[in-house]
């Protein structure tokens, strides 16, 4: 930039020297025509005429004038792009940092410092009903390129919630198109999980991202295993696989990224899991670990952190999160949620279905297994008749959900059972997040055709029809829900159940 | 699902022991896959010892019956239990297979 200016210098410079030559000469002729004294020296008669004296001074003060001029025009034209970048980049920064929510939950605190003005790091939570919904995240590389796709990856998680997909699918997604079109050699690590705040139940899947700290209110801290899945953006196709954890209550769950593990200090030594471990079991034996709210837990570790750098530039964005779940807010996974009601409550209640359920993920194969947790329910007969019926009609329907709900079978099933007690009526409820399909909508075979006119197919929601007492499907917040029902009355007319006293 | 055959007098006899789910359709499938092209066309199935079949189980003695036919053979199932029997009539198979 600098070589610019001092060129146009010049060539002003040089033109105002040649102008103001050539202007002499008009006058030096002009002299000498009006005043012809052939003998005399050329700078002779100029010193005697002060017009030109006076003429000479104001050509070269008015062409180092205009080289001024030009040249801080020229000057200002160059460096105003500088100026914009520095305050288009500080925008940037107030629009990422103004897409990492703040306004959190007492259960959940997180905080994220770039190492530049924007950076690659992410972090993201949502509730919703009594599922969280966390992510926690690292761009490779750092500044506008990393930001950008650390502004994507966010957004799309964020909208992921929305749809209520498993999270090895979401995995799958994201990565296949970040892979597709990754020029750059770019990549994410990413972890996201799903917490079940009332049963501390959590799915979570792990791209190459840090492992999360697990800090348990009664032993020792350590690093939570994760099957070892790549980071999103290198290979399309990579076959996600999502884990289950159950969080017990009390229980500190510390999520961060490599600005943290990998921050250095002066001696080039960096902070490392050791530190990171040694830090965890420091806040268990102070006693800080049950008494300090999570704001003061994710503090405690970027002190730490600062401390151990001691003053050394940081050189990656760093990302700390901690998530506790305290009893009150929880519900011991092994209880129903039965206790014993006031006659108010019956009403309420049995009008009100307060389904004992389960969730499970991945569903392949898992037919029997499903079927066998529902038949365990306390709420199932006993009756041997109605258990086969109800058995076989679960079965079909469930078998269907496994089946084909799902592209490549991968996603999440949730069965529960309730019994209303006055009406002695059993319901099933089945719910999935595949792919909208009502299947009731097929007709019923024809079951006088012929043998060799027979269809094989469409006998299991047949059968469900028939066994039950009534069956009914709806799409709701992107759920397949279907519902069986059927009063426990035994064929010989008296009520059953295990409950009948 | 336990599946026995036994050839004898040019009929084929099988013995089912068990379920037919999920879990033992594959296994069901391959099992009965002599039935569906030997040469004794005519079958007799002992159904004393099945306990419960899906659809599935269905499908594949629904299959059978149709090889069988086609073979100008006779499937027969017998000592069915009531359970299992009520889901054959449900489905209309009590009259597309020979039930005693």
């Amino acid at each position: 930039m600098s070589w610019k200016i001092i060129g146009i210098v010049t060539v002003i410079s040089l033109v105002a020297q040649i102008a103001t030559a050539v202007v002499s000469q008009i006058i030096i002729a002009k002299e000498m025509v009006r005043t012809p004294e052939l003998d005399k020296h050329p700078w002779e008669i100029l010193h005697y005429s002060p017009h030109m004296h006076i003429a000479l001074i104001v050509i070269i003060l008015s062409s180092f004038a205009v080289m001024f001029f030009v040249c801080r025009r020229v000057i200002s034209r160059m460096s105003r792009p500088v100026e914009l970048m520095e305050s288009d980049i500080i925008l940037a920064r107030k629009i990422q940092m103004g897409m990492l929510r703040k306004d959190f939950p007492p259960y959940i605190y997180a905080l994220l410092e770039p190492a530049r003005e924007v950076g690659g790091d992410l972090y993201g939570f949502h509730q919703k009903g009594d599922q969280l919904y966390f992510s926690i995240g690292d761009v490779s590389g750092k500044g506008v390129p990393a930001s950008l796709v650390m502004a994507i990856t966010s957004a799309i998680l964020r909208f992921v919630v929305e749809l209520d997909m498993p999270l090895d699918e979401t995995l799958v997604r994201i990565n296949n198109s970040f892979a597709a079109t990754n020029r750059t050699g770019m990549f994410a690590t990413l972890f996201v999980a799903r917490i079940d705040l009332k049963t501390g139940h959590m799915d979570y899947c792990n791209a190459g991202h840090n492992s999360i700290l697990i800090i348990p209110p009664d032993a020792e801290p350590y690093f939570l295993k994760s099957k070892p899945n790549i980071a999103i953006g290198m290979f399309e196709n990579f076959a996600y696989e999502a884990e289950q954890f159950d969080i017990k209550p009390n229980t500190r769950l510390v999520a961060y990224t490599d600005g943290v593990t990998e921050a250095e200090r002066s001696d080039l030594s960096q902070y490392g899991n050791g530190r990171l471990m040694a830090w965890a079991k420091n806040l268990v034996e102070t006693g800080q670990s049950t008494s300090l709210q999570e704001k003061d837990i994710v503090e405690s570790l970027y002190a730490s952190v600062k401390t151990f750098v001691n003053g050394n530039a940081q050189n990656d964005d760093i990302t700390i999160a901690s998530i506790k779940l305290s009893p009150k807010e929880m519900v011991d996974n092994s209880q129903t949620v039965k206790q014993s009601e006031t006659s108010a409550q019956k009403i309420i209640n049995s009008n009100v279905e307060i389904m004992t359920k389960k969730r499970f993920n991945p569903i392949v194969d898992k037919t029997s297994e499903i079927v066998e947790y529902l038949m365990a329910s306390p709420d199932m007969p006993t009756d041997e008749a109605l258990r086969f019926k109800i058995g076989l009609s679960v079965e079909e329907a469930v078998e269907n959900v496994v089946r084909y709900a799902y592209d490549g079978g991968i996603g999440w099933l949730e069965a529960g059972t309730d019994l209303n007690h006055d009406s002695l009526v059993l319901t099933i409820e089945l719910r999935d997040a595949g792919m909208p399909f009502n299947p009731l909508e097929k007709p019923d075979p024809d079951i006088n055709l012929p043998a060799n006119e027979r269809e094989v197919g469409g006998l299991g929601i047949f059968l469900c029809k028939k066994l039950m007492d009534s069956i009914s499907y709806r799409y709701e917040d992107g759920n397949n829900v279907l519902i069986m029902k059927k009063k426990l009355v035994n064929p010989v007319g008296t009520t059953d159940n295990k409950q009948a006293v | 699902m336990e599946v026995k055959i036994t050839h004898n007098e040019g009929k084929t006899f099988v013995k089912l022991n068990g379920r037919i789910d999920s879990t033992s359709a594959e296994q069901f499938q391959k099992d009965i896959n002599p039935l569906m092209e030997g040469s004794d066309p005519d079958i007799d199935i002992d159904c004393t010892g099945m306990t419960y079949t899906s659809s599935q189980g269905l499908r594949m003695i629904l299959l059978l019956q149709k090889s069988v036919m086609a073979r100008g053979g006779k499937l027969v199932m017998r000592n069915m239990n009531p359970l299992v029997k009520e889901v054959f009539d449900i489905t209309g198979f009590s009259n597309i297979i020979t039930i005693l």
